[in-house]
């Protein structure tokens, strides 16, 4: 048989589309088209919010480091808060851009779904890129904010116990990502914990990468 | 206009066009289920993207095939997503996806074999073989996939030419 006749064949079914007709109707019924065009409005929205949120700790923190610049400790800790704002802005924008180049989802098929997945390319990349040093910020971030409220710098009181965090903290990263990677492939029953395991082990990345491989391979082809 | 006749603008057209709705939905669907959650994700995106179209740029039609193809080939990936990797070929069963219910085999065996060969294909070809069987033109298939025409061209030459060898194997067989 050809393609042609099955051509044929295609346009000879009939379509039971009575229970299907009724779905659409009622999507405007109920109002759900309205909610669908508010929600991806709000994602829009959410992501702008964060970018003014990741702004404001940018400029406190680089208050901070040029209010404590000859303090060394406070100028380095406000120094290195201040490139994770700057990289936390860059994550926010970046998606932000991202997710407006999809928003109407009406670009071509191959267009489109290259731009899905570089999106979520990025969102995997950055979560790890802003994620992993909160090993280390849970203190730092107190630090200086305890120092700006009451001037109490709990470095020059404890520094050994700080540095003795320190090296917790670097411990803790590199047994998350160790830890990901013997997990990677094994059944999880939360999603959740699933997803957190696939993006810190490099699964995500490598099956988002496989569709871009995908998809640049149906277009060579 | 107001809102009142935009959203009876985009009905209108939806009901004029709703045959690609419901064929691209149970082409990616493996239930009839899972067909009406498609047919309503992409109903809704329609919606979201209504405000954007502009006639001058695309048909209605391209327009809404490129955002149908769209939503069912990224609902059908983050579905592999969450169970390994596994994009499930159509089965016998899937025809009642799209035929809303009734099996079609009985219909037409031309139909069965169309399913076994479209369902070992992935969401991309699975795309460009429904736009072939819709007759599309390799023009508006270009401007819906993005890709040439050439390309397009190129690519239903060699489905045909797989599916002749899969048709020929079959009888060799005696499948």
């Amino acid at each position: 048989m050809e393609l042609d006749e099955m051509k044929q064949a295609w346009a000879r079914m009939d379509l039971r589309q009575e229970g299907m007709e009724a779905l659409l109707r009622q999507d405007f019924r109920d109002r759900r088209m309205d909610k669908a065009r508010s929600t991806m409005r709000w994602s829009l929205v959410w992501q702008a919010v964060e970018i003014a949120c990741w702004l404001a700790f940018v400029v406190f923190v680089a208050s901070f480091w040029v209010e404590h610049r000859h303090v060394t400790h406070l100028l380095v800790i406000g120094l290195l808060l201040h490139v994770y704002g700057i990289a936390g802005i860059w994550s926010s924008v970046t998606q932000l851009f991202l997710l407006s180049r999809i928003y109407l989802f009406d670009a071509p098929v191959l267009v489109l779904q290259r731009r899905l997945a570089q999106l979520r390319r990025f969102r995997m990349v950055s979560t790890l890129v802003l994620g992993l040093p909160w090993w280390f910020l849970w203190l730092l971030v107190p630090l200086v904010a305890l120092t700006w409220a009451s001037g109490v710098d709990m470095f020059a009181g404890a520094a050994g116990w700080i540095w003795a965090n320190m090296a917790v903290g670097a411990a803790g990263t590199g047994f998350s990502l160790w830890l990901a990677r013997r997990l990677a492939g094994r059944p999880i029953k939360s999603p959740w914990l699933q997803r957190v395991v696939d993006d810190m082990s490099g699964c995500s990345l490598a099956r988002v990468s496989r569709e871009l491989d995908e998809i640049a391979r149906f277009e060579r082809e | 206009m107001t809102a009142r006749q935009h959203q009876q603008r985009f009905e209108s057209s939806l009901h004029e066009h709703r045959r690609i709705v419901f064929k691209v939905a149970g082409l990616y669907s493996r239930s009839a289920a899972d067909r009406d959650d498609l047919v309503q994700e992409i109903s809704a995106q329609l919606w979201r993207s209504f405000g954007g179209y502009d006639p001058a740029r695309a048909k209605f039609s391209t327009w809404m095939y490129r955002i149908a193809l769209n939503v069912a080939i990224s609902q059908a990936r983050r579905e592999r997503w969450s169970e390994s990797d596994r994009f499930e070929p159509l089965a016998a069963h899937h025809l009642e996806t799209i035929g809303g219910g009734e099996p079609v085999a009985e219909q037409d065996e031309r139909l069965g074999a169309l399913y076994a060969f479209i369902g070992r294909l992935d969401e991309l070809n699975r795309a460009l073989i429904l736009l072939y069987l819709e007759d599309r033109s390799y023009t508006e298939m270009a401007e819906i996939l993005g890709l040439s025409e050439t390309n397009v061209a190129t690519k239903i030459s060699r489905i045909k030419q797989k599916l002749r060898e899969q048709m020929t194997a079959a009888e060799t067989t005696g499948a």
